[in-house]
């Protein structure tokens, strides 16, 4: 079990981490997401020891893990590029770890032919480096990364170089070897899609910290922040003004909106507050139980599993919605949204 | 349109025939002398002291491979820190570190001497801290000066060919085999040696042959005790006045040559491919660990203290009088331009017939008018090759003078020129012979550089042939050429092993001067050596650091 505590980090003298608190228990995956540059790849090399923290503390099962050089952790990397020695073939490349921990040439040529194997490659392996496609080197890699048996694997946006077709693919590949073989993994990606997939718990990283922890599912819909909403795409947001009566007020030339506030949201008179629709409900007419938002259906997309339908709401702000269903444009909806579908943020 | 193409035809014959003749004249010609001298003595089966040729061989060998060793070991650290680490005043370092390369032998050779010899700095400190009268350090005339001097000369080699590979091995898969359990040993030992090999093997070549073809450095600071090929060359011819034997020595030098540049062009095509990092100088960063930081202090410093003091040795040296020495002779102690002055005087006693400042004006003129010659000679190449489609390939005939010692050349004249050799227009023509590979690549690039188009657009407005040279090409190759000729300058300037061969005694050069010098007794002609050195080294820094501007 993986534990870092306040983890700090500056990057040429600027703060790059504030404060990481992070764990990774048994066979969990855990999804590092967040924009280019955030600092992820610096935490999987922090946890490898290829860094040190300026504070905090990295813990696996509650021994620290500071003086333990890089090469005596047993985690295993996997990196964007691969990183992948030129000067052997694939079979030496995956055998490099097992030299390390002094196996017997029979014990090495097992635990190979298994990895290579799980990849889906055990014809490659007397293969040059530099014959491979980029998919087969990713393949490599990640054999490379889980031959010794590490206690960890960390995986660092390994699907980046690949085209789309590709990645689909490699996705679910990746999703069973590192469930066949129970290692808790970290994996690192700005694609919120990779995440999504793979992930048992996603932790969203920004300015530093982990912003939002937890179940796929829940951070997706419940968004925490109005980045984390901006993040995922998710741009069916109203901003609206602090009543100062407990409610949030939105104004459109044609209408106003007046939602309850809840209470756990601190805000004076006046403050700037964000509504994140979530779903929404625009198959029934009338809005006895529900608040109602009016809008006219702008653009009608087939996108061949199902519609992506815009609609612009009260002609100010566009919504997006995802049906099975048709909508023809300039049709005028009422859209419905229980009090609980209503997410409020700064 | 018959007639037009016909006269071009000739006028390209003509660029290359003086070149050529150039060529045949003051290279092939004197080479086959030595050729059909060494042949006619082995024909005559006049007994041959074989072992005696052996012994020179064997030296010759061993000691190339241990300077070439010691070279290694001397600059891995440093190219190790260069590759890795950025730290304030790196370039100035890299262009410090590389000044000993360019270096003429004599002046390494007095330098060397400044430092370490029996007058040296060392020793004289020492003998006035301690009050002794016997040198503590007596490496002059023994193997240990020579082969200092050899990693003193080409540790640059190991910084620049090993450096530069070792900054394109990625460090991320230095980071990969650590998180794959590898300690920092075995990292190196798996991951970055392997990769390093191709280039440590052409450096180890590279090193191996300039070491083994070494003259300057053992003929001076060795003494007769001595003798590498080359330097046996030169006693044979001059001294033992066995043309023949040294026509042989000559042959078997270029036999091993070639050999070496074989066994290095077949080498470099075991191509390893190193991922280059994604982006430059991405694998390079500031030391952050204390160990870091003391490492790469200690190992800078040792690597400035061992290739900046012998100049700056020669320098003070020049300029200084040890009270010790004081005491003997007329001259206050302390320091003093007595050295330099003395330059300009014509002494009774002296081993020039002539004051020594006339050394100096003879090196000059000579360097100009070899610079001049090679110039023009390139030029002619390079304009002919460019106009001409069947003359392309003529220019590597050019370079195959490189691949021969300027022993050799300085021998083959003395067999092929044979009265002349005394004539004042040889050694100006063999200084520029020397330099014309030189020159030749230092022009090149400039003038392939322009599009024909150019010259076409030029042509069709009016503009004759020469017109178009001297309005288009010349402007543009301008810079090129000043480099050319200062690379010429300096070659000549420092030229010593085909100059001892044809060298008059009342017409000697900067390094014929200094090299008397040093072999005779008393404080004033050491003093003089001193000076006369400085004097080039200052030339050549000079020379090197206008050339750099360019960069």
């Amino acid at each position: 079990m993986l534990k870092l505590s306040s983890v700090c980090y500056q990057y040429d003298e600027k703060p790059l981490l504030n404060g990481i608190n992070l764990s990774v228990g048994e066979h969990e995956i855990i999804c590092l997401l967040g924009p280019s540059g955030s600092g992820k790849s610096t935490i999987l090399r922090l946890i490898a020891g290829l860094e040190k923290p300026q504070s905090g503390e990295i813990q696996w099962n509650e021994y620290d893990l500071s003086e333990v050089p890089a090469h005596k952790r047993n985690f295993g990397l996997m990196f964007q590029d691969y990183a992948l020695f030129p000067h052997h073939n694939v079979y030496e490349n995956i055998a490099f770890g097992l030299k390390m921990q002094k196996l017997s040439k029979t014990a090495i040529h097992e635990r190979v032919e298994l990895c290579l194997k799980q990849v889906g490659m055990l014809s490659f392996a007397e293969r040059k480096i530099t014959e491979l496609s980029g998919g087969e080197q990713q393949r490599v890699a990640l054999a490379r990364a889980i031959a010794p048996q590490p206690r960890l694997i960390m995986l660092d946006e390994p699907l980046g170089a690949l085209d789309h077709t590709l990645r689909q693919t490699l996705l679910e590949e990746l999703r069973s070897i590192l469930g066949e073989n129970g290692i808790p993994a970290i994996y690192v990606t700005h694609d919120q899609e990779e995440a999504f997939v793979l992930a048992d718990k996603i932790a969203l990283l920004n300015h530093g910290i982990i912003t939002q922890y937890g179940v796929p599912d829940t951070v997706y819909r419940n968004p925490e922040s109005l980045w984390t909403a901006n993040f995922f795409g998710l741009n069916n947001i109203l901003q609206g003004e602090d009543t100062g009566e407990n409610s949030v007020r939105v104004s459109f030339p044609s209408a106003e909106y007046v939602f309850p506030l809840p209470l756990h949201i601190s805000s004076k008179k006046g403050q700037v507050i964000h509504i994140f629709f979530q779903d929404g409900d625009f198959s029934q007419d009338s809005c006895e139980n529900t608040y109602c938002l009016k809008g006219r259906v702008n653009q009608n997309i087939f996108r061949g599993y199902e519609y992506e339908i815009k609609v612009l709401i009260e002609e100010q702000k566009e919504f997006t919605f995802h049906s099975y269903k048709s909508c023809p444009v300039n049709q005028m909806l009422k859209i419905g949204y229980h009090i609980q579908d209503l997410h409020f943020f700064l | 349109m018959r007639k037009y193409f016909n006269k071009n035809h000739l006028l390209g014959s003509l660029f290359f025939l003086i070149p050529l003749i150039f060529l045949i004249e003051l290279y092939f010609f004197p080479l086959f002398s030595i050729f059909r001298s060494a042949f006619r003595y082995l024909a005559d089966e006049i007994t041959i002291n074989w072992s005696n040729i052996g012994h020179v061989f064997w030296f010759t060998f061993w000691q190339a491979i241990i300077s070439t060793i010691l070279t290694l070991i001397a600059g891995f650290p440093t190219a190790w820190i260069f590759s890795r680490f950025n730290f304030p005043g790196k370039k100035i370092f890299n262009a410090l570190f590389t000044i000993p390369f360019i270096l003429p032998t004599v002046v390494t050779a007095a330098a060397f001497n400044a430092l370490l010899g029996p007058k040296g700095f060392i020793n004289m400190i020492w003998m006035s801290v301690s009050g002794s009268s016997s040198p503590i350090v007596q490496v002059m005339n023994t193997i240990w000066i020579i082969l200092l001097a050899h990693v003193f000369y080409n540790t640059s080699v190991v910084l620049r060919v090993i450096g530069n590979s070792w900054t394109q091995i990625d460090s991320k898969l230095e980071d990969a085999a650590k998180t794959l359990g590898a300690s920092p040993l075995k990292v190196f030992s798996r991951v970055v040696l392997p990769q390093l090999k191709p280039s440590i093997l052409s450096a180890c070549l590279l090193i191996f042959l300039f070491d083994f073809t070494s003259y300057g450095v053992v003929f001076l600071l060795g003494g007769p005790k001595f003798r590498t090929i080359e330097v046996e060359i030169y006693y044979q011819a001059l001294q033992m006045l066995n043309l023949p034997l040294a026509g042989i020595l000559s042959i078997f030098q270029i036999i091993i040559t070639i050999a070496v540049t074989l066994i290095d062009k077949r080498l470099s095509h075991i191509i390893l491919l190193n991922r280059a990092p994604k982006i430059f100088g991405e694998n390079l960063r500031k030391p952050e660990l204390r160990w870091e930081k003391i490492v790469v202090f200690i190992i800078l410093g040792l690597q400035f203290i061992f290739l900046i003091s012998p100049i700056l040795a020669l320098f003070l040296r020049s300029m200084y009088v040890f009270p010790s020495e004081s005491s003997r002779t007329t001259i206050a102690s302390g320091w003093t331009t007595v050295y330099y002055q003395q330059l300009f005087v014509n002494a009774r006693n002296s081993i020039f017939f002539v004051p020594p400042i006339k050394a100096i004006l003879n090196s000059l003129s000579i360097a100009i008018a070899a610079s001049g010659i090679s110039l023009i000679i390139s030029l002619f190449i390079v304009v002919g090759e460019n106009r001409f489609p069947w003359t392309g390939k003529l220019e590597s005939i050019f370079m195959i003078p490189i691949g021969t010692s300027a022993v050799t050349l300085g021998l083959g004249y003395l067999l092929y020129f044979g009265r002349d050799i005394q004539k004042i227009w040889l050694i100006p023509l063999a200084h520029s012979l020397i330099a014309l590979p030189f020159v030749i690549r230092s022009i090149k690039p400039a003038i392939f550089n322009i599009p024909n188009s150019l010259r076409q657009s030029a042509s069709i407005l009016g503009a004759s042939p020469v017109q178009v040279f001297l309005k288009i090409d010349f402007p543009i190759i301008f810079r090129g050429l000043i480099n050319g000729f200062i690379f010429a300058f300096t070659i000549s300037l420092g030229e010593f092993g085909a100059t001892s061969f044809i060298t008059r005694p009342d017409r000697p050069t900067i390094p014929i001067a200094i090299y008397r010098f040093l072999g005779q007794p008393g404080l004033m002609n050491y003093g003089q050596a001193m000076a006369m050195a400085s004097i080039l080294m200052t030339f050549c820094l000079t020379m090197i650091v206008i050339v750099d501007q360019k960069e």
